[in-house]
């Protein structure tokens, strides 16, 4: 299955957030097929950045987001 | 709509600070919650535990998270000195842009400035390096 989740980047005590379109069979090793977005909790408000039309593709091709890119994809008026 | 509880992403800034302390088996599910974003059943396929297992593990790693940082409060303070460290460096810059505009600029407050400044900038990184 191919999923859409969050991977964090970033130093250590200073989050950043990815949002990559991933093969929920590599979840371990850290690939991922495509990058589409980012998000950064640390500003106020925090900072969400979305590819949209790349998203919506992944989402009609069947991708499925984690709970917490859903909530980040709503931010984003992609969902 | 209740809604599912949603992952709270502050846990993996405790985990920044705290998690040498948790067990090693709670640092890598919560890591693997948090940073890796991956789901109860895709960690318990990892780790070839049942997703009970690691639920629990997840509820442990938080409560000991939660309790170390009510204790210690390393997270909190982090962030006010962050705010504050900001907060400086703005005030410090605002004067050296006053000085240098003025018609007769002070190289005194030119020179201390710049030193506040790089004074600053050590803070910032021994802020990032410091933790348990």
């Amino acid at each position: 299955m191919v999923k859409i989740r969050l991977r964090r980047m970033g130093a250590k005590k200073a989050p950043f957030y990815r949002v990559v379109v991933a093969d929920s069979r590599f979840a371990r090793d850290g690939r991922f097929i495509e990058e589409i977005g980012y998000y950064d909790p640390t500003k106020e408000p925090s900072v969400v950045k979305i590819d949209a039309e790349k998203a919506k593709q992944w989402l009609d091709n069947g991708a499925q987001p984690t709970d917490t890119v859903r909530e980040i994809l709503k931010k984003a008026a992609v969902l | 709509m209740a809604g599912k509880p949603q992952k709270n992403l502050a846990y993996s800034v405790l985990l920044d600070f705290y998690g040498p302390v948790l067990t090693d088996k709670q640092r890598v599910i919560l890591t693997e919650y948090y940073d890796e974003d991956l789901s109860l059943a895709e960690i318990a396929e990892n780790l070839g535990i049942t997703r009970q297992g690691v639920r629990d593990a997840i509820k442990h790693g938080e409560a000991a998270l939660d309790e170390l940082e009510q204790k210690l409060g390393n997270a909190r303070r982090h962030t006010q000195m962050r705010a504050d460290l900001d907060r400086l460096r703005v005030l410090v810059t605002e004067i050296r842009c006053c000085n240098s505009g003025s018609f007769t600029p002070d190289p005194r407050i030119n020179h201390d400035t710049q030193e506040m400044l790089t004074i600053l900038q050590r803070l910032d990184t021994q802020e990032d390096a410091d933790g348990l």
